[in-house]
């Protein structure tokens, strides 16, 4: 769960965790020399929190940075003992740590705490040196929990190897005892409440005695009840809990125990626990009707949970399974916009066939959903989106696949093409790829061209060529060839014509007489390319006289390619 | 999201980094941020109003008008801390301040910190509760006192003194302060009976402030638990009978707590799970508390108290393992062990250690030793056999507080629960009567009863 923080920060802000001030590395002994090392270690750690997200790879390496410290001044010189004084940590005699700085004080934030002194045994394991670094994080991030502070988080911890020695933080001075009073000031407290004297009376009737006797308990049966609770059961203690509550409620306690269910659902989220998600949800709907349990759910399955609901399914599965089928059905717009959120983050991630699936399915509810979505969107979204339209409802994504072509988007331009290159051609489909042609975006207009001679044939042979003759000034190579290639595949007869014109012009001049080339080295690349592939003996033709005439650039390729051009009839 | 790790089989580092986050995701989602933030925000506010108008007084009267807006807003702050907290406690040690256990960040006003904390120990005074929000006229008076020079002797009762002819109701001052110094051990210093009565006192409290419609505080009571936790469970105190002003419900929660960690401690529990069990069971019964919002009479029944009490303990916002417990647990005690809807283990121990409490001690009709005996028959249905027993092997065959005559006629109170189960029938007892049925000083020492017999179980003293 991301930490409210620049988690964009990968570096750490000059001196957020240096040692400044006070906080500074202490000469003394060796052993002090590594405490000091060690304890200005785990501070860092434990303060890395409050800048960085604990997947962030600084954080890996100042937990590194503490276990090795840690284990360097166990290792090398045994236990370590600390006494804790409000800005000092001292090993024996010697200051291993001093920071004056409430707000960045580890000795502080102990001391103010309770915690008088922390004794690690030599062989601490890595398990409770990690344990003492959570329960330090915590405290350092500001988290103020309402069930513990350090020393209560401390105490659960159940150290075997590291002692805490921990009080409450202040006492009664005293210097000057006074006497009592007779007679205190009247607290004016409200009217106290009691509960009746006879509460949770009268018991139910015992007659009958049974003589005590001591009985062993055996250790399983023990173990057994100890098991009960368990950190492993806290899932199934809360879901009972909810349902519990559920059948007892009514009325206006109903909210303060939907409340606790969105409580459950926050912790199962932390705790990857999306199994019993549904659960949860199951229980909850089990006891609400109607409006209640769809105005429970709009906000139950926010963009996380659904998040997590939808990673429990495998990559290829085929089938919702049908509880999550009715939990996604019965909250269908706003489950469908959140699906489509999920969707434009994969992008063309492993999930994104399933996601499409899902989105699908939603749309059933809500044929509209995507259209609208659509207003708007760009990129990345944009593209899924006419994609997805495409899915659901192909002629409304053919019209939109035809607007799209006019976009300054080079993802929906290119989602366009698909559409376009499975529909009908006609004068509609022949506009929507000229504009494609026309797109600012090479790569569109790259991925047209062999599209837009495929499906148009002879009709877009002057589409084209004038295409090639528009632009020549800018065309790249890449481009020229692919539209070379294109007029070949659009008509190849006509495309041998067009090269021929290009190369050999009427009235060229005394280079026309000469046999000279003087079509630009783009067009002549274009006409290289696309002869390549018509192979006729006209071609041959011409790509001789670019072999001998041509730009100098060409004359090598055109030579290799007449040496590779079959000997025979027109093909094509 | 953070970025992502290389892929590549988790390591030592990236299982540590995941433990950490899910640590701090469970701290997050157990936090009322909203709430903390509040309560921080509305207690230094207080603090810098306090140690503001005391720093007035050096200047004008308290009734000057200068202090109107500053004491209108101190009011306002008072109420607004008293809704969400009920008694407000601010105290001073050394140069620090805090507003019920929140330390005020003095940032760059730490004088007036230091200030507030010296304008207090002038009078001998370490710390004021606010048990009810005060109007105008009194914070005058008591900004007035305070400004005031200290009585010569015993400043601090005079300054109560002074408050109380000035009118002023509703607050408490507490003496000073300080850190505890680095090697003072707790158990060296502080009496069990001191435990008892401040356990007692916020059991109280808790129970009132959720009559008054707050939010459950768990965290004092969890501090209680950890330090009886430290104690030894068996030692007298813990057993002897309360002082008899404090509120009997306060009594009963505390002893259903201290026989409930009796058997958490012989069960195994862990410390963390112990804790939490301490805590439930001070707030058991807290169902009966809605019956202060009832209509008049109406009060809450008993069939209802258990989910009352639950529904209660929702109104602490953030999700806790230990809350979770708390909320069967309340909502559970009274089942019967062998329910189709079984109770939970929290709820069996609190079934056991409740009813022997509400049979031993509350009807007082029963001996302690009877009131089990009875208990017993009931195992396998009413109470989990295995915790009933543990119960019993834990208190011994004469629980603390039973009445025992022995062969030479003195009659003994046993003191403690049983030491182990060579002495489970012989525990240690208080003389009350001496052998020629006179009163047994205070002084005289506890009774090992281990070879004594035969005892005879008392009902009542003769």
């Amino acid at each position: 769960m991301a930490l409210p923080k620049d988690a964009q920060a990968d570096r750490p802000t000059p001196g957020a965790l240096e040692p400044a001030g006070d906080e500074r590395r202490l000469a003394g002994s060796p052993h002090a020399v590594a405490a000091n090392a060690a304890v200005l270690a785990l501070t860092r750690a434990a303060r890395s929190f409050t800048l960085y997200d604990p997947a962030n790879k600084v954080v890996r390496a100042l937990i590194a940075d503490f276990r090795d410290r840690f284990r360097a001044v166990l290792d090398g010189f045994g236990p370590l003992v600390l006494d804790v004084h409000p800005f000092e940590l001292a090993l024996g005699r010697e200051v291993v740590y001093l920071e004056r700085d409430r707000e960045r004080s580890l000795a502080f934030r102990l001391f103010r705490d309770g915690v008088r002194r922390l004794a690690f045994a030599a062989d601490a394991s890595w398990e409770e040196l990690l344990r003492l670094l959570q329960i330090l994080s915590i405290r350092y991030t500001g988290v103020r929990q309402q069930e513990d502070d350090l020393v209560t988080l401390l105490r659960k911890a159940d150290f075997e190897k590291i002692q805490v020695s921990a009080i409450e933080g202040f006492v009664p001075e005293e210097e000057q005892q006074e006497g009592r009073l007779d007679g205190d000031l009247p607290r004016g407290s409200p009217a106290r409440y009691d509960p009746p004297p006879q509460w949770d009376l009268p018991l139910p009737p015992f007659p009958e005695a049974t003589p005590l006797r001591y009985r062993a308990v055996a250790p399983e049966l023990l173990e057994r009840l100890r098991a009960e609770e368990g950190e492993d059961q806290v899932p199934r203690h809360a879901l009972r809990a909810v349902g519990e509550l559920l059948q007892s409620a009514g009325g206006e306690d109903l909210q303060a125990v939907l409340a606790f269910a969105l409580e459950v659902r926050e912790y199962l989220l932390v705790e990857q626990r999306s199994d019993l998600l549904l659960e949860l949800v199951s229980l909850v709907r089990s006891a609400l009707a109607g409006e209640a349990a769809s105005a429970f759910l709009e906000t139950w399955l926010d963009a996380r949970t659904l998040r997590a609901l939808v990673s429990t399914l495998g990559p290829d599965e085929a089938e919702v399974p049908p509880p999550l089928a009715l939990l996604l059905d019965a909250t269908p717009e706003s489950t469908l916009d959140r699906l489509i959120d999920l969707l434009a983050e994969e992008g063309d991630g492993p999930r994104a066939p399933l996601l499409r699936r899902l989105v699908v399915r939603g749309c059933r509810h809500n044929p509209g959903a995507i259209a609208t979505r659509r207003h708007g969107a760009t990129g990345a979204e944009a593209a899924a989106l006419l994609r997805l339209l495409a899915e659901v409802d192909p002629a409304k994504a053919l019209h939109a696949a035809l607007e799209a072509t006019t976009a300054d988007d080079p993802l929906t331009q290119r989602e366009a093409l698909r559409i376009l290159e499975g529909a009908a051609f006609g004068p509609e489909i022949a506009r929507g790829f000229l504009h494609l042609l026309e797109s600012g975006h090479e790569p569109v207009r790259l991925a047209a061209l062999p599209v837009m001679a495929a499906r148009g044939g002879p009709r877009v042979f002057p589409a084209l060529r004038s295409h090639v003759e528009k632009h020549v000034a800018r065309l790249s190579a890449a481009e020229a060839e692919a539209a070379g290639q294109a007029l070949v595949q659009a008509s190849p007869r006509a495309a041998v014509e067009t090269f021929g014109e290009w190369l050999r012009p009427r009235g060229g001049g005394l280079s026309g007489k000469l046999g000279k080339v003087t079509a630009s080295p783009v067009v002549q690349r274009a006409a290289l390319a696309g002869l390549r592939a018509v192979g006729a003996p006209e071609a041959a033709a011409l790509v001789a006289l670019l072999a001998e005439h041509g730009d100098a650039v060409l004359r090598p390729e055109a030579r290799a390619a007449l040496a590779s051009m079959p000997r025979g009839g027109p093909r094509g | 999201m953070g970025e992502p790790r290389a892929a590549g089989p988790a390591d030592d580092l990236s299982l540590a980094q995941d433990a950490l986050a899910r640590a701090l995701g469970r701290a997050r989602v157990g936090e009322d941020r909203a709430l903390a933030n509040q309560v921080r925000e509305l207690g230094e506010r207080l603090a810098h109003l306090l140690s503001g108008l005391l720093r007035m007084t050096r200047l004008h009267s308290p009734e000057n008008a200068a202090f109107n807006k500053p004491v209108e807003d101190l009011q306002a702050t008072l109420v607004q801390l008293h809704g969400l907290l009920g008694s407000v406690h601010l105290v001073a040690v050394e140069d620090q301040v805090y507003v019920n256990n929140i330390r005020i960040r003095s940032g760059d006003k730490a004088s007036s910190m230091r200030e507030l904390g010296a304008e207090l120990r002038r009078h001998n005074v370490g710390g004021i509760t606010f048990h009810v929000p005060l109007d105008g006229p009194a914070i005058r008076a008591l900004v007035g006192a305070l400004g005031g020079a200290p009585a010569a002797a015993e400043p601090r009762n005079g300054l109560v003194r002074t408050l109380h002819a000035a009118g002023v109701a509703g607050l408490e001052l507490a003496g000073r302060f300080r850190f505890r110094m680095a090697g003072e051990r707790a158990t060296e210093t502080a009496d069990p009976r001191d435990v008892l009565a401040r356990a007692l006192a916020a059991t109280d409290e808790a129970f009132q402030n959720l009559a008054a419609g707050r939010a459950p505080n768990p965290l004092p009571l969890r501090r209680l638990v950890a330090e009886i936790l430290e104690r030894d469970l068996s030692a007298e105190e813990l057993w002897a009978e309360p002082p008899g002003e404090a509120p009997r419900y306060a009594v009963h929660q505390l002893r259903v707590a201290e026989l409930a960690l009796l058997v958490g401690r012989a069960l195994g529990l862990p410390e963390s799970v112990l804790q939490d069990l301490g805590v439930a069971a001070l707030y058991h019964d807290c169902g009966y508390a809605a019956g202060a919002s009832a209509p008049e009479g109406a009060g809450v029944s008993f069939e209802g108290h258990g989910a009352g009490g639950a529904r209660l303990m929702l109104r602490q916002r953030g999700f806790h393992e230990a809350k979770t417990r708390r909320v069967l647990a309340v909502l559970q005690h009274h089942r019967d062990a062998n329910e189709r809807l079984r109770p939970g283990l929290f709820g069996r121990i609190l079934r056991v250690a409740e009813d022997y409490d509400t049979l031993a001690r509350r009807s007082g009709k029963l001996s302690p030793t009877v009131a089990l005996a009875l208990m017993l028959k009931w195992a396998g249905t009413r109470y989990d056999t295995v915790l009933l027993q543990i119960l019993i092997n834990a208190l011994g065959a004469y629980p603390p507080g039973s009445l025992l005559k022995l062969p030479d006629g003195r009659i003994v109170r046993s003191a403690a629960p049983a030491r182990g189960p060579d002495t489970f029938a012989q525990p240690v007892a208080r003389c009350l009567r001496l052998a020629d049925g006179s009163p047994a000083p205070p002084e005289t020492p506890l009774v090992d009863l281990r070879g004594v017999a035969p005892l005879q179980l008392l009902r009542t003293l003769p």
